[in-house]
C-alpha cells in the first residue's frame, strides 16, 4: 500500500516538474524562445508563471513530505488544486484582452500582418469550476479528519 | 507572403498544452487513488460521492481537452491553408452581386466545427471600409469540406482614389461545442498604382 501510493506521488510530482518547471525554464532561461515564438505574451512577466509553478511544487512537497501530517497535507492539497487552473489562466492570457483570450500578432513583411486570437473563455471556466469543486471536497475532508 | 512562420507560431502553443495535458492525466490517476485511500480510512458516503465527482469530471475534462488540441492544430493548419488560398490561389468570378470567390475549407479534425465564416474587405487605411463580403456555414463534420462563397460588393463609394489600400482576409472558427473560438486574419496593405 505505501509503496503504491509512493510511486502515484512520484508520478505526480513528476508531472508538476514536466508540466510548470520544463517549459518556464526554457521561457525564463533561453528567452529566445519567447522572443521568437512569442509562446506567452511578451508582457506576461516569466517570473508570474514561475511563481506559480513554485506554489504548485511546494503544494506536492507538503503532500509527499508531511502526508502524515494532516494540516500540511490538506494544505499541499489545496495548494496543487489552485495552481492547475491559475497557470493555465496565466499562459493563456493576454494582458489587456478579455478574460480567456490569447491574442498573436505577426508581421510577416512590411506589407502584410497576420493576427490569431483564440477565445478559450469557457474552458478556463469548466477548469476554475472543477478546481471550486475540489477545493469543497478537500474541505470536506479535512473537516471530517478534524473529527477524529 | 511567408506563413510557415505563421504556422509554427500557432503549433508552437501545443507542445507546452500536451505537457500540461500529461500533467492532468497523472493528476487524475493521483486523485484516483487519493479516493481510494480515503475510502479505506471510512470517510462519510456524500463525501466520497463528492469526490468521485470531481474524479469524473476531470478525466471526462481530460479526454474532451485531448480532443480539442489535437482537432485545435488541425483545424489552425486548415484555417491558415484557407486564409492563404483566399489571398493568393482562388478563382475570382464577377458577378451582377460583386466578386465571388469560392474557398474551400476542410475539417480535419476529430469533431465537428460549429460555425466557420469567412468575411473579405477593402478598407482604406483610416479604416472606411470600401467594400466587404462574407459567407458563412455551420456544422461542418469531420473530414466534410465545404465551399464558401463570400461575395465582395462595393459598400462605400468614394470620388478620391486612395492611396494605399488593406485587403483582410479573416476566418473565424468555433468548435467543441463552440467552447473554442479562433479568429485568423491576414492584413495586406498594398500601393495604389
Amino acid at each position: 500500500m505505501g509503496l503504491l501510493r509512493g510511486v502515484f506521488a512520484a508520478l505526480a510530482a513528476t508531472a508538476t516538474f514536466a508540466a510548470f518547471y520544463l517549459p518556464i525554464y526554457l521561457l525564463w532561461e533561453e528567452e529566445w524562445i519567447l522572443r521568437e515564438f512569442e509562446i506567452v505574451s511578451p508582457t506576461t512577466p516569466p517570473e508570474v508563471l514561475m511563481g506559480v509553478a513554485a506554489i504548485a511544487a511546494t503544494g506536492v512537497f507538503l503532500r509527499l513530505a508531511f502526508a502524515s501530517d494532516l494540516i500540511w497535507h490538506y494544505l499541499g492539497k489545496y495548494l496543487v488544486t489552485i495552481a492547475w487552473p491559475l497557470y493555465a489562466y496565466l499562459f493563456i492570457q493576454t494582458p489587456g484582452e478579455p478574460f480567456g483570450t490569447m491574442l498573436l500578432k505577426l508581421q510577416q513583411s512590411p506589407e502584410a500582418t497576420v493576427t490569431i486570437w483564440v477565445d478559450v473563455s469557457i474552458i478556463l471556466l469548466i477548469m476554475f469550476a472543477i478546481a471550486a469543486l475540489s477545493i469543497i471536497h478537500v474541505t470536506l475532508q479535512m473537516m471530517h479528519r478534524a473529527e477524529y | 507572403m511567408d506563413y510557415a512562420a505563421t504556422l509554427l507560431k500557432t503549433l508552437s502553443f501545443f507542445p507546452i498544452t500536451n505537457i500540461y495535458l500529461v500533467f492532468m492525466i497523472l493528476l487524475v490517476i493521483d486523485m484516483s487513488y487519493e479516493e481510494y485511500y480515503e475510502y479505506e480510512r471510512g470517510e462519510p458516503g456524500y463525501i466520497r460521492a463528492l469526490g468521485l465527482l470531481v474524479t469524473i469530471l476531470t478525466i471526462a475534462f481530460a479526454i474532451f481537452m485531448f480532443i480539442v488540441v489535437i482537432s485545435g492544430l488541425m483545424v489552425a493548419r486548415a484555417s491558415v491553408d484557407a486564409t492563404q488560398q483566399a489571398l493568393e490561389s482562388a478563382s475570382y468570378q464577377v458577378t451582377e452581386q460583386g466578386v465571388s470567390i469560392p474557398i474551400v475549407v476542410v475539417n480535419p479534425g476529430l469533431i465537428q466545427i460549429d460555425m466557420v465564416r469567412i468575411s473579405i474587405s477593402v478598407e482604406t487605411l483610416d479604416g472606411t471600409v470600401l467594400a466587404y463580403g462574407e459567407d458563412a456555414a455551420t456544422g461542418v463534420k469531420p473530414g466534410e469540406r465545404v465551399t464558401l462563397t463570400p461575395t465582395l460588393a462595393i459598400v462605400h463609394y468614394t470620388t478620391t482614389i486612395p492611396q494605399q489600400l488593406i485587403t483582410k482576409v479573416t476566418l473565424d472558427v468555433g468548435y467543441a461545442f463552440n467552447t473554442i473560438k479562433a479568429s485568423f486574419c491576414v492584413e495586406y496593405v498594398q500601393e495604389v498604382v
